[in-house]
């Protein structure tokens, strides 16, 4: 990333905001980030990166609560398997209902994990990029280029109604 | 426009989080009092024993049971605005919904203590978690009683997350605009590290979503599992296949006429009338209508079931609660008017629109159900199979210190929450700014 610059565009207007990632995806530009404090999930097709795993480990981690939890029901059934009455240890009707909490358990745990995982959320000091008007009442545009795009992309941004345009040290 | 709006909203919002007023203070005190006063009566009752309640042959669940089920109960309309009303995209829910959910997670919190009250010999409450140990002993999995336990230590753990999920993007914001302190450290480690990056949005958004699925049909097995604690033992009034439809309305009547009972005066302490809407209060006394009528079906049903089953005990338990009892048929009848007939006046567009009338009424539906579930537990057992053992219960002052005490512990929590964290979700109010600008 040396030899690239940074451009910081900032816009109070969520339609130019919108405008201005969409001539970035109009200009190929693939190293761009967009910032907002609301849920940004709208502008998928305007962004390079789509759709999220982490529905896949929901199902995952609700799948292995489900055996889990069965198996435990039946294990411990087993471990002290006393028959009363001609019944046996075993009866897979009532463990209906812990295996459907630890699928629910373990698939909640799984998705939580994990959507922190993918959107790296951590105790951590907040990137140089970041302005804290966008956690506010401010949208933004990160984009790294080339030198030689540079002004394109600093006239575009002021093109589509940014309200503030910088270069990132 | 838009920015403008934002930032009124970060405003009112980060506003509310300031400096407690004196009535503020004077509530937190009260609840500081009726747990001192809860904590003493736990303490003898630790020291004395069971005996000190009201609690005998053949009554043997009683106060403590109620407020179990009770505040379980309290706890599912947290949910149903946080989650269900969320995957129907139901606009209205956006600005209560943290409300709701801080409710419903207080409201587990405080319903988790009761069964270990209960239980007398608490010490030994580990027994039910299953634990290897040197006697080869497991929990009966087979037992509602385990069910209840995975079941509400499930909804404890899901709510929770589900609702520090929701409060990243918030904490962020509360970071971002709060001055260096203490209280800017802790939303710095709470909000861990959110920007509001695309990618961040794109993982919550997915993550969020995954846990409103899971949750949605946790809440309806939570009570459902509840109601299993009564409907698998072979009690007459308890044994029926009705018990979990109704005990889940009963959860969500009993949880909406909470949420009106803290919004209303929340919004306005607070200052929060804009956000926390008077449309927002008046869709929930319209919930009400819907979850009281599935109520008043329910006890006729209930009542029904009793005739049509040609059973004598049944027959004579349905007479006993509506007209046999001094001691309880009283409560039965209020149940019926305050569960029933006063969410019915919500049908009047003026009554449903007067704050006054949506407080008392509410706080008149959460003491009907209070009432119900103390009218299934009790006059069930104490008038059982047996003649002989028919007996009267009532709560002895250590299970009604003890009842103050959760309502203390509940309101403490509460309280701390709201002048701790962001009440309303400014995110998804911001959301309706856009959408509103949008249709325009």
């Amino acid at each position: 990333m040396a030899d690239l610059v940074g451009i910081r565009a900032r816009f109070d207007d969520y339609e130019a905001f919108k405008q201005a990632l969409g001539m970035l995806k109009d200009a190929r530009m693939r190293r761009y980030e967009a910032f907002g404090p609301t849920n940004l999930e709208e502008i998928e097709n305007l962004m390079p990166d789509k759709g999220s795993l982490v529905r896949v480990w929901a199902t995952g981690g609700g799948f292995t609560g489900l055996v889990t939890f069965w198996i435990l029901c039946i294990a411990t059934a087993l471990i002290y398997g006393l028959i009363v009455g001609g019944k046996p240890p075993i009866s897979n009707v009532p463990y209906i209902i812990p295996a459907y909490e630890g699928t629910i358990l373990l698939g909640s745990v799984a998705a939580f994990i994990m959507g922190l995982f993918y959107a790296r959320l951590r105790p951590q000091e907040l990137p140089p990029d970041y302005d804290p008007r966008f956690s506010g009442d401010s949208y933004g545009i990160v984009i790294w280029c080339e030198h030689s795009e540079r002004e394109r992309v600093v006239r575009q941004m002021n093109e589509a109604g940014a309200v503030e345009v910088n270069e990132l040290e | 426009m838009t920015t403008k709006e934002m930032r009124k909203i970060d405003e009112q919002v980060l506003g509310s989080l300031g400096r407690p007023s004196l009535g503020y203070l004077a509530v937190l005190g009260l609840c500081g009092f009726l747990i001192v006063a809860g904590l003493i009566a736990y303490a003898i009752q630790y020291f004395v024993g069971m005996g000190v309640c009201g609690l005998s042959i053949p009554v043997g669940w009683g106060t403590y049971i109620t407020n179990f089920v009770w505040w379980i109960g309290i706890a599912h309309a947290g949910t149903l605005i946080s989650a269900i009303l969320f995957l129907f995209r139901t606009s209205w829910r956006n600005r209560i919904n943290r409300a709701a959910e801080a409710m419903t997670i207080f409201a587990i919190m405080t319903a988790g203590m009761f069964p270990l009250i209960h239980l007398g010999r608490v010490w030994v409450f580990y027994w039910v978690l299953p634990y290897p140990n040197w006697r080869y002993l497991w929990p009966n999995f087979k037992s509602p009683l385990v069910w209840d336990v995975i079941a509400v230590s499930t909804y404890f753990t899901v709510s929770t997350l589900f609702f520090y999920l929701g409060l990243i993007p918030d904490i962020a914001t509360a970071r971002d605009q709060t001055p260096k302190g203490p209280r800017q450290t802790l939303y710095k480690y709470m909000a861990l590290g959110w920007t509001g990056r695309y990618e961040q949005w794109r993982h919550f958004a997915r993550t969020y979503l995954c846990l409103a699925c899971l949750v949605t049909p946790l809440v309806i097995s939570v009570h459902s599992v509840v109601s299993w604690d009564f409907a698998m033992s072979v009690v007459r009034g308890w044994h029926t296949t009705i018990f979990a439809p109704y005990f889940v309305a009963g959860a969500i009547h009993s949880g909406l006429a909470t949420v009106l009972i803290l919004l209303i005066p929340l919004r306005k302490k607070l200052r929060l009338e804009e956000l926390f809407s008077r449309f927002a209060l008046e869709q929930i006394a319209l919930l009400m209508i819907f979850t009281g009528s599935i109520m008043g079906y329910s006890y006729l049903v209930e009542a029904f079931m009793g005739w049509y089953s040609a059973d004598k005990f049944e027959r004579q338990l349905s007479m006993f609660r509506a007209f046999g009892s001094p001691e309880y048929s009283w409560l039965f009848w209020l149940m019926i008017i305050f569960n029933v007939l006063v969410p019915m006046t919500f049908f009047f567009k003026s009554l449903r629109r007067s704050l006054v009338w949506l407080m008392v009424a509410s706080i008149m539906v959460d003491l009907g159900m209070w009432i119900e579930r103390f009218v299934i537990i009790v006059p069930s057992l104490a008038h059982d199979y047996l003649p002989s053992s028919w007996a009267v219960y009532a709560p002895r002052p250590v299970e009604i210190a003890i009842t103050g005490f959760s309502f203390g512990f509940f309101l403490m929590l509460y309280l701390i929450f709201v002048k701790v964290l962001p009440s309303v979700p400014m995110s998804e109010a911001k959301e309706d700014v856009l959408a509103k600008v949008e249709a325009v």
